[in-house]
This record gives C-alpha cells, structure tokens and sequence, in this order.
C-alpha cells in the first residue's frame, strides 16, 4: 500500500499504520526497506507497544515467536462519520487486501 | 461394577469445564500476582497452538478460534497493575514455568522495569530452552534501560541461533540504553479492558489516541467528517 499512496490520498483516504512495537523495531524495519529517516514516511505509523489498541481491534499480538509467516495483518476501512465499512481480519500471512481492491472499497463509500 | 476410565472420561471433562468456568470467574477480579497467573494458564489452551506453515521456520501458529488472547492481555496488564508486589512472583514463574507462562513473565518484568529482575532476565535471554522467552527476556532486559547489559545483547547476537531473537537483541542495542517510556506503562495501566475485541463490522470504530514514529499525536476520531480512514494493524499474532 505503501506504493500506492498517492492514488489513496487522490481517493481522499487517510492511511494509517498501527506497529505493536516501540520505535526502536519500527525503525530497523523501515531500514530494511530502504528508508533511513522515520520522517520520510508519508503516513502515520502509529506505534501501540502496551498493544491496547491492537486489543481493542481485534488484533492480538502473542508472540511464540517472531515468524514473518505467523503474522496476520489487519485492515479496516472507517467512513466519514466514523464508522467500520470494511474488515479483513488475515488468517495466514499474505491474507491482506491489495491497493486495487481497497480503492474499489472506498470508491464504494461514495 | 467396573467402570472403565473412558466411561468417566466425558463426566470428567464437563466436571473440569466447570471448574475452570469457576476458578475463571473468580479470576476475573484476581489482582493478587500468583491468582493472576493461575488465571491465565486455565484458560490458556496450549494444545490448540499448531506449528508454523514453513516447515523450515520452528514455532507456532495461534489457532484461528483462539479465545485465550483475552484472559492473556488482561493478565497482562493487571500483572502491571500489581507493581512491583509482581516481580517476585514472576522471577519464580519465569525460572519454573511453563513456556507460555515463562514468555508472559518475561514480557511483564519488562513493564515493571524492575531492576532486581535484570539478573533473571539475563539468564532467561541466554539459557532459557524456548526462543519465545529468551526474545522477550531481550525486549524487557532492554526496557529497564542503561548500558549494563550491553556486553551481554552483543555476545548474545553473535551466539543466538534463532533468527527472531536475533533481530531483538540487535534492536536492544539500536535503543541505545534507553528504557521503556512511562507513558506506554501509563496507557497499559488506564487501559479499559472493556474495550478489548470491540472493533465490529457496521458500527463506530474505537477511537483511540497515539503516538506516530516522527512524535505526532494522532486521534482516529480527528478525521471523522473529514475523510475516510484505512486502518492497518501491520503486525499481528506475531
């Protein structure tokens, strides 16, 4: 989604990230795709270390152990008046929505 | 008569479903550290956990039914809630429980920042058996903060096999002796366990107030008649 965030803010969208981690993680992650200064992300990347947001969500984050492949994004659409219009809740790793497919999400606020 | 022990079987099992019913209710309201943790460990169902889908990669997948989640993040903050009256229960815990048991008492040593528990906590991220609790062993030892466990995350990094833990030993060194922020402590502490799950489909979403990486204070609900918001939780079950 990332890629994608100019046609997100061309729909007039907000994106937002939640991390469950300080910023020490956060930061080693963005590195390791390329970006070198936390500023240069064009989103809030909000970070959630007590996890009481990600509770309140839905989301858990109960580490066995770390694995890339244990992880199961979540995504929810709000609408203007603050309302839950969408929800994909994964169930394996690469279960998440593609940019197309939330675009077409919010062109369906409309 | 002779009764065989798989004719008790099912009378046992609804016999023992009560009783954790029971003990559950009146964990519920449980603020003392060794009843918190009882709590938690009836209601954790350690069997329901499946391996991972990598079969190069060992660990653990949350069952997709799982309901343990919840008795887990409210033990988790009323062992917070307890203070320091926690630590000695959990230094026990974290040299002789299960591993489940052994990973919550690493992570909450961290959010008591006791420092009495740096010597335990050392030794769970260099010896302990199961990768889990030596990676939040390395994430709590980091959160007291300061530099005297500096040596140790360096040696461990070079020495750690799993990959996972690995990662966290290097980002307790990136934080460079910083400890864990009071205000993460404060808003587990304030935490309404009420609010746990309440996300639903159709209805108002939970508002909630954080800090972004860059320091910026973002509200959900600061966007309400403005525009709409994609909201994505990029971690999850990790």
């Amino acid at each position: 989604m990332r890629e994608r965030l100019s046609d997100l803010e061309n729909a007039g969208a907000q994106l937002i990230a939640v991390d469950p981690h300080e910023a020490w993680p956060a930061k080693h992650f963005l590195r390791e795709v390329g970006i070198i200064d936390a500023g240069d992300v064009r989103y809030p990347l909000l970070l959630d270390p007590a996890q009481v947001v990600s509770a309140a969500y839905g989301v858990t984050s109960q580490m066995r152990i770390h694995t890339e492949l244990s992880n199961r994004p979540t995504t929810f659409i709000i609408d203007c008046d603050g309302v839950i219009r969408y929800e994909r809740r994964a169930k394996t790793f690469s279960d998440r929505p593609t940019p197309d497919e939330i675009l077409a999400e919010l062109q369906k606020l409309r | 008569m002779r009764i065989s022990s798989s004719s008790l079987a099912p009378f046992c099992c609804v016999l023992a479903a009560c009783f954790t019913q029971a003990r559950g209710l009146c964990a519920e309201d449980a603020s003392e550290p060794h009843a918190i943790v009882e709590a938690f460990t009836q209601t954790w169902d350690e069997a329901a956990w499946g391996p991972t889908q990598n079969p190069g990669r060992p660990g653990y997948m949350r069952p997709l039914d799982d309901a343990g989640w919840k008795a887990r993040m409210k033990a988790f903050q009323a062992l917070v809630k307890a203070g320091p009256e926690s630590a000695g229960e959990l230094r026990r815990v974290l040299q002789e429980g299960s591993p489940p048991e052994r990973i919550l008492a690493a992570q909450v040593l961290g959010f008591l920042r006791s420092k009495e528990s740096g010597a335990d906590l050392a030794r769970a991220a260099e010896h302990d058996a199961d990768p889990a609790v030596r990676l939040y062993a390395v994430d709590s030892l980091a959160m007291l903060g300061g530099r005297a466990h500096e040596e140790l995350f360096r040696r461990l990094e070079q020495n750690e096999k799993n990959r996972d833990v690995k990662r966290h030993l290097a980002y307790a060194r990136e934080r460079d002796g910083a400890a864990l922020d009071d205000t993460v402590i404060a808003s587990l502490k304030q935490w309404d366990a009420q609010t746990i799950d309440s996300a639903r489909l159709g209805q108002s979403a939970p508002d909630f107030e954080l800090a972004s990486l860059s320091g910026e204070k973002v509200r959900l609900s600061d966007f309400r008649g403005k525009k709409p918001v994609v909201l994505v939780f990029i971690y999850g079950d990790t």
